[in-house]
């Protein structure tokens, strides 16, 4: 190792990952609006999510914190035992295969629904899939200095995209609130407690942080900074389409659609179809190399840099065959399907894991390994 | 594949290098047999002068002179060294003496070492200096005598600014050395030599500032040099081969330079340089990405002009990697990204066009570079002008023939001018080169093809690194300190720290609060003078 060549990541690069994961879905999709039965209540539930999220996230830090060093894969190796802890690694594997198959064929449907309908979505995955795995296989490091660099174009496309409608917003639109009772508040903010719940990715990412004691601190600006967008977001959303938000498969894309200031500033769409490129690389690139590294760790003989793009290849190939069309899609992001799931999963293991590392003395002062 | 490229590049048996002509044997204290040595070593070259005479009383002491003409100045040799031993020479008794008095005393040379084989006797004649080997002693005695021919200094040729100095370097080791201590007076100013080359034994010297540069750093040049065993190094790109991090990136991960100001700005703040003798272009490492964007103009000219420029060359260098891919995606694709109006009206121009518009950016692009490269092969007064109107005449007759459409003709000219705005050539190859594959994709998969290549690029970009330092620092990994002399340049007296090279110890480079701020000068310094003439 050459002087100064660190291998590590900042706290802001940490951020920009997480950033980057959570706003793939709000770039392309938006399953939060598309999926609500109520659109105007998910104001409300966007706010109340990041408020519920924080606590799982901040719990995985706890854990990750015991065991400097060491990736969410290994320690549940160690508190759960080899057997149960590589089942628990192999579930969180799938997890972040299918999370990154999720975002390939998210990518796939809008590039196909909205700019070129007559190239095969499996054209997009691939091409996708495969620069993806050229990210993961460059590491966690590289992926965080790529984030840090797109982040800006990323926020400043979504910023643009909330601020440049503002002739066409009308704040009434915003009401009723709760119409439809608790319930669809309820709803929205369980999908977006789903999405949040990617962040169990920094059970990864912990150990190539550069001082892990900023892990709490950057995580909370991850998500107050996704909170700001997305609430910000809805609300230029609704403020121009009002109840029929919902109706949009590509919400954003449709908005950017619609600015046009003096005939001059217009057609920003293309910002946005970069944006969908560079969230989904860095997102799908670092979930790769989640799945990767896990799988490495479970299985020694195993190595990353090949395995990459194996996995890039399973992603693509889930992507395409797990999901008919859109509406399937739009079906599984559902708060009772997409929401239960990756709940059930991130937060049933972080849930997990803190309890036999409690009952273990695992999560006492001194104690990690 | 990979395992293809590794064997490609990999010869698992290899015969034994070539040695040396020359062993490594010490001096006789026979002179004849040192005078057949050194004449087998260099069989019949008539360039190799093997000088006999004689000494001391009577005549009584042998002596060899040896040097290479050409390398040396013959005067020098005439006044310095044979009209000593004439002159003095009588008065000696024994060889001890004739050694110990034209060393110490009578030899009236800039420089005098001593060698004690072979091997440093023709290392030190091959630089153009004179040895003299004495019968029953074992040194020679080496006078520094050098007076070959050299260009003189001329303004660089590949990198012209319109402020700062005309200086360039040369082919000369030594006054490419004197051009920096020249503008670096401080004895902190390191220059070590080493030879590397077989065969060239070509001298190449690394210069850096003792306790600005990182020790690490001058150990990882040193240890970089020291694995190289070659024939030959004729050039500083050959050198730059051998020790670059990324071989198989297309982008240079080692700047170079043929100007001494912008060298010594990199010396001061950290680098380390490697001047190769026999080529004007010195070597800066680490180098990263921006280094390859800014010009030495940036910074003689004030600072809101430089940041203006810097800005000027980023977005050229944009322009030169996406504006033909980006025309292609939008008038095969997204027709529907362009305003209705320009649209229709680059449909109208391409109407008689036979061919897709990658064919046609291809057909143009391939011209202009091919008239690009013809106007640098031509000789030098003609080259420009053939270039120029060969370029007018072939796009005119382009657009006449139905080839290529007028737009066509105006986003190939426009992204080969703006390649000339990057002021690294090196850099402008590879941008150059990258632009055709960003087309490809461009044409095969629209906008999509051409973003995932920039981000596939970006990845790529972000994963080197120049002797350790990420290549996109400080944009990636994002160091806002050193941002300040990135895309934009800040005013000198704001940029008080040097680069953060390798880790947080920066060390400052001036006086904190230097920004001028004139006590007394206009309305203000008039209105007091004023008052205080009313007071009085």
């Amino acid at each position: 190792m050459i002087c100064g060549d660190k291998n590590k990541i900042s706290g802001m690069q940490m951020m920009s990952i997480l950033i980057m994961i959570r706003m793939v879905p709000v770039t392309i999709m938006f399953p939060m609006i598309t999926g609500s039965k109520q659109p105007q209540d998910t104001v409300i539930g966007s706010v109340l999510s990041v408020l519920f999220s924080i606590i799982p996230v901040m719990l995985i830090i706890y854990i990750s914190g015991k065991f400097p060093g060491k990736t969410i894969v290994e320690y549940s190796r160690i508190i759960l035992g080899r057997f149960f802890g590589s089942i628990v690694a192999i579930v969180l594997i799938w997890y972040w295969l299918h999370a990154a198959a999720n975002s390939l064929r998210q990518l796939g449907e809008a590039y196909a629904g909205v700019v070129m309908p007559e190239t095969p979505i499996l054209a997009f995955v691939i091409v996708m899939a495969a620069i993806s795995a050229y990210a993961a296989q460059k590491g966690p490091v590289t992926i965080g200095w790529v984030a840090e660099l797109t982040i800006v174009l990323v926020i400043m496309s979504i910023l643009a995209a909330i601020v440049l409608p503002y002739p066409l917003i009308d704040f009434d639109k915003l009401f009723p609130l709760m119409a439809k009772g608790l319930g669809t508040v309820i709803e929205s903010s369980i999908t977006n407690i789903g999405f949040y719940m990617q962040f169990i990715i920094l059970g990864m990412l912990m150990p190539y942080l550069e001082k892990s004691h900023d892990a709490a601190k950057f995580s909370i600006y991850a998500f107050i900074v996704c909170g700001f967008l997305m609430t910000a977001f809805i609300v230029a959303l609704l403020g121009v389409f009002g109840g029929t938000a919902d109706s949009f498969t590509f919400p954003m894309y449709n908005l950017s659609k619609m600015i046009s200031i003096a005939q001059f500033i217009e057609r920003i769409e293309a910002i946005i179809l970069t944006v969908w490129v560079f969230s989904v690389g860095v997102g799908v690139g670092i979930q790769i190399w989640a799945a990767a590294h896990g799988l490495t760790q479970i299985i020694g003989s195993l190595k990353v840099k090949p395995l990459v793009y194996v996995l890039g290849a399973v992603s693509a190939m889930l992507s395409i065959v797990m999901y008919k069309s859109v509406i399937d899609l739009e079906s599984f992001y559902e708060a009772r399907v997409w929401g239960v799931y990756s709940i059930s999963i991130t937060v049933g293991i972080i849930g997990l894991l803190a309890i036999v590392a409690l009952f273990r003395g695992m999560l006492t002062a001194g104690s990690g390994r | 594949m990979l395992k293809f490229l590794k064997k490609f590049f990999s010869e698992k048996k290899q015969d034994k290098l070539l040695e040396l002509s020359f062993i490594d044997e010490p001096i006789s204290a026979k002179l004849k047999l040192n005078y057949d040595t050194i004449s087998k070593m260099y069989g019949n070259s008539s360039d190799i002068v093997l000088r006999r005479t004689n000494t001391g009383i009577d005549g009584s002491v042998p002596i060899l002179i040896v040097f290479i003409e050409g390398l040396v100045n013959m005067q020098r040799i005439s006044d310095n060294i044979l009209a000593p031993i004439n002159e003095w020479g009588q008065n000696f008794k024994n060889p001890d003496e004739v050694y110990n008095e034209l060393n110490g005393r009578f030899l009236s040379c800039g420089s005098i070492s001593a060698a004690d084989s072979i091997n440093g006797i023709i290392l030190n004649i091959s630089v153009g200096k004179c040895a003299i080997i004495i019968d029953e002693i074992t040194k020679a005695i080496i006078c520094d005598v050098t007076g070959m021919e050299t260009r003189s200094i001329d303004e660089p040729a590949t990198e012209p600014t319109i402020r700062g100095s005309k200086e360039g370097f040369v082919e000369t080791l030594r006054i490419n050395t004197s051009l920096l201590r020249r503008r670096i007076r401080s004895p902190n100013l390191r220059i070590e030599e080493r030879m590397i080359g077989r065969v060239t034994l070509t001298t190449i010297a690394i210069a850096y500032i003792q306790g600005i540069a990182k020790d690490c750093l001058i150990k990882e040049v040193r240890d970089r040099l020291a694995r190289i065993d070659v024939d030959a190094i004729q050039e500083s790109g050959q050198l730059e081969e051998f020790i670059e991090d990324a071989p198989f990136s297309l982008f240079p991960t080692i700047l170079r330079t043929e100007r001494p100001d912008k060298v010594v700005g990199n010396l001061l703040e950290g680098r380390l340089c490697l001047i190769i003798d026999g080529t004007p272009f010195v070597l800066i490492v680490p180098s990263t990405f921006t280094m390859f964007l800014t010009s030495p103009d940036d910074y003689f000219e004030r600072y809101i002009i430089g940041s203006i420029l810097r800005i000027v060359r980023a977005s050229a260098f944009v322009v030169t990697l996406l504006l033909p891919s980006l025309y292609i995606a939008v008038t095969t694709f997204h027709q529907e990204l362009l305003p209705t109006m320009l649209i229709l009206s680059i449909a109208s121009q391409r109407e008689g066009v036979p061919f897709p518009a990658f064919f046609e950016a291809l057909l143009m692009e391939v011209t202009f570079e091919t008239t690009r490269e013809a106007g640098i092969r031509l000789p030098r007064i003609i080259g420009p002008v053939i270039s120029i109107i060969g370029a007018m005449v072939i796009g005119d007759a382009a657009i006449r023939a139905g080839l290529a459409s007028p737009v066509m003709v105006l986003v190939v000219a426009f992204t080969g001018i703006a390649s000339f705005v990057i002021p690294v050539f090196s850099m402008s190859i590879s941008v150059r080169l990258i632009r055709f594959i960003l087309m490809t994709l461009a044409a095969s998969m629209g906008f999509f093809g051409m973003v995932a290549g920039v981000f596939a690029l970006m990845v790529h970009m972000v994963s080197i690194k120049s002797f350790g330092i990420p290549f996109m620092q400080p944009l990636a990994p994002m160091i806002f300190s050193d941002l300040k002399d990135a895309l934009v340049r800040f005013p000198w007296w704001a940029m008080n720290r040097r680069p953060e090279l390798f880790g947080k110890n920066k060390s400052w480079r001036q006086k904190q609060g230097l920004m001028p701020r004139p006590k007394c000068g206009g309305n203000n310094c008039k209105l007091k003078n004023e008052r205080k003439e009313e007071d009085e």
